[in-house]
């Protein structure tokens, strides 16, 4: 009888437990499930994973030069800026990949954040380097060296014609990445000369076969149209070479400086700067998200461009007419090796 | 100081006849990237203005461009928009045992053929296009023309790579047929 008893004891123990089990069972199945939902329901609102922790701790590409280490400076910016030879509305109805025009003026914007500097790299458009070759109907048909204003030439006109370009002064400058790029049609010239209120220069050329107002030796404040015959043309203004352009593109991406200051010489805000950008827009191709855009402008308000390389950074190299007729500029390796090192490579301290 | 006096005038020449022949060059496009280098008759004498390239591009010419870049969209096998007798012709012109597969088009031109009589016998023309091809390449040259019936008609030719420029020739019965305004496709691999 008291076995019996035990039994049933214990039977009832067991049951307890087996109920107990499937309670917590149950409720931690419920939970889950709440969870998995909750998780679905808000997937669209985790905050963003901030990068692969991987790639924190590869090692930063370091080269040998003249017996020395250098390795890559982080907190650097590379931007590419592009003035193509094509209106905004050609560049819109663009449908083949042999028409998106040439970049004719070519500038690499380096802001270095550690160093709190802005470098500017102007690239002559008959620079001989290594493009890349679409075929007709947009299939890659492999590379060849020629005039590197022409990788813009291929693509769509837009966002594909950039990144070929990107990629051509990438491979010129030994490989250096270059992330962002910012084109601005011929049109867009204009737009933003109007929307800063004008840059002011003095006049070495003479442009009155184009504007009678534009005579040498004027200094004046270019408005609409004369801001594009000041950096566009090239044929019949001083001797016509596009080095002499080029040199004319560079005095007005200077004084562009001047568009944080507004034509009553107040300081402007980073909001005018924004509404400058929204009014070109339409005349510019970009990869840059317009935060992005705004901010890095606004660093060059207080960045120092480096001055002393302002007036001297130019590539080095030689002219030479091809056998095709045409201008061909081919750049001195050596001082192109060293230009890159010094803009985007830091010695590496022996210990 | 004779010497340093020669330098000085020696290279001011130099910069003097270097700076108006910059000056004078205009600025390469990438349409400059296709040109045709030479047009030889069967007797060895050069006639480069009997096959030139369009300055100005035909209805005729649009038309085709159009219809192969609507046709590229929608497919990814080119050489499907053609028809099955011209497909055999490329076939034909293959090296054996290749296939059609992987076949692009990889350059269209625009030409038209000028003033000739019927005693040159085969014109050779060699074109230069943006895309160098290799010595290896296997390239087939399409001729695309107005047919008697107003028709856009298509002829695979014989073609080969030199000095990674493609060399086609035009045996008089082909330049019959093509008349005057013509496309010259080059598909590859």
């Amino acid at each position: 009888m008291m076995k019996f008893k035990q039994r049933a004891y214990e039977d009832q123990v067991k049951l307890k437990r087996y109920i107990t089990a499937f309670i917590i069972f149950l409720v931690c199945g419920v939970a889950a499930a709440c969870f998995v939902g909750w998780l679905i329901n808000n997937r669209g609102n985790l905050p963003e994973p901030r990068g692969d922790l991987a790639s924190r701790y590869e090692p930063t590409p370091t080269l040998e030069y003249k017996g020395e280490q250098y390795q890559l400076k982080s907190g650097i910016t590379t931007i590419l800026v592009l003035g193509t030879d094509k209106y905004s509305d050609e560049i819109a109805s663009e449908t083949s990949f042999r028409n998106g025009g040439q970049a004719d003026f070519i500038l690499v914007l380096v802001i270095d954040d550690e160093a709190q500097t802005v470098t500017a790299i102007p690239i002559d458009r008959d620079t001989i380097s290594d493009i890349t070759i679409l075929g007709v109907l947009g299939n890659e048909t492999g590379t060849r060296e020629t005039q590197i204003c022409l990788a813009h030439g291929f693509g769509d006109g837009a966002e594909q014609s950039c990144q070929l370009q990107c990629q051509a002064v990438s491979r010129f400058l030994l490989g250096i990445e270059i992330p962002y790029y910012v084109a601005v049609s011929m049109d867009g010239i204009s737009e933003l000369n109007d929307a800063i209120g004008g840059v002011t220069v003095t006049l070495k050329d003479d442009f009155s076969a184009l504007d009678p107002e534009m005579t040498p030796g004027k200094t004046m404040t270019l408005k609409g149209a004369q801001a594009e015959y000041f950096v566009r043309n090239r044929k019949d203004i001083d001797v016509g070479t596009n080095e002499s352009r080029m040199a004319r593109q560079k005095e007005y991406w200077c004084s562009l400086k001047g568009c944080f200051l507004s034509t009553d010489g107040k300081e402007r805000s980073k909001g005018d700067i924004e509404a400058i950008l929204d009014q070109i827009s339409p005349y510019m191709i970009t990869n840059m998200k317009r935060g992005r855009m705004i901010n890095e402008i606004w660093k060059d308000k207080d960045y120092q461009q480096k001055e002393q390389q302002k007036e001297d950074i130019q590539i080095a190299g030689q002219y030479k007419i091809g056998n095709d007729g045409f201008t061909e500029f081919y750049a001195d390796e050596n001082a192109l090796e060293k230009l890159v090192i010094e803009t985007f490579f830091d010695k590496v301290l022996k210990l | 100081m004779t010497k340093k006096v020669i330098i000085v005038i020696v290279a001011a020449v130099l910069l003097l006849t270097v700076i108006p022949a910059l000056a004078a060059t205009p600025s390469k496009t990438t349409e400059d990237l296709t040109q045709v280098v030479g047009v030889v008759y069967e007797d060895g004498t050069v006639h480069n203005d009997v096959i030139t390239v369009q300055e100005q591009l035909t209805e005729f010419d649009e038309a085709i461009i159009t219809d192969l870049l609507t046709y590229k969209t929608k497919n990814d096998k080119i050489v499907d928009y053609f028809d099955a007798d011209v497909k055999a012709g490329i076939q034909e012109l293959l090296p054996q045992g290749a296939t059609m597969d992987g076949l692009i088009m990889s350059e269209l031109v625009c030409l038209c053929c000028g003033e000739h009589d019927d005693t040159h016998g085969t014109i050779t023309c060699e074109y230069e296009f943006p895309t160098e091809y290799k010595d290896t390449d296997v390239v087939v040259p399409l001729l695309g023309y107005q047919d008697a019936e107003g028709k856009t008609a298509w002829l695979p030719v014989k073609g080969e790579v030199k000095n990674g420029h493609v060399v086609v020739a035009f045996t008089e019965e082909i330049l019959t047929l093509i008349g005057h305004d013509f496309v010259l496709a080059i598909l590859s691999k």
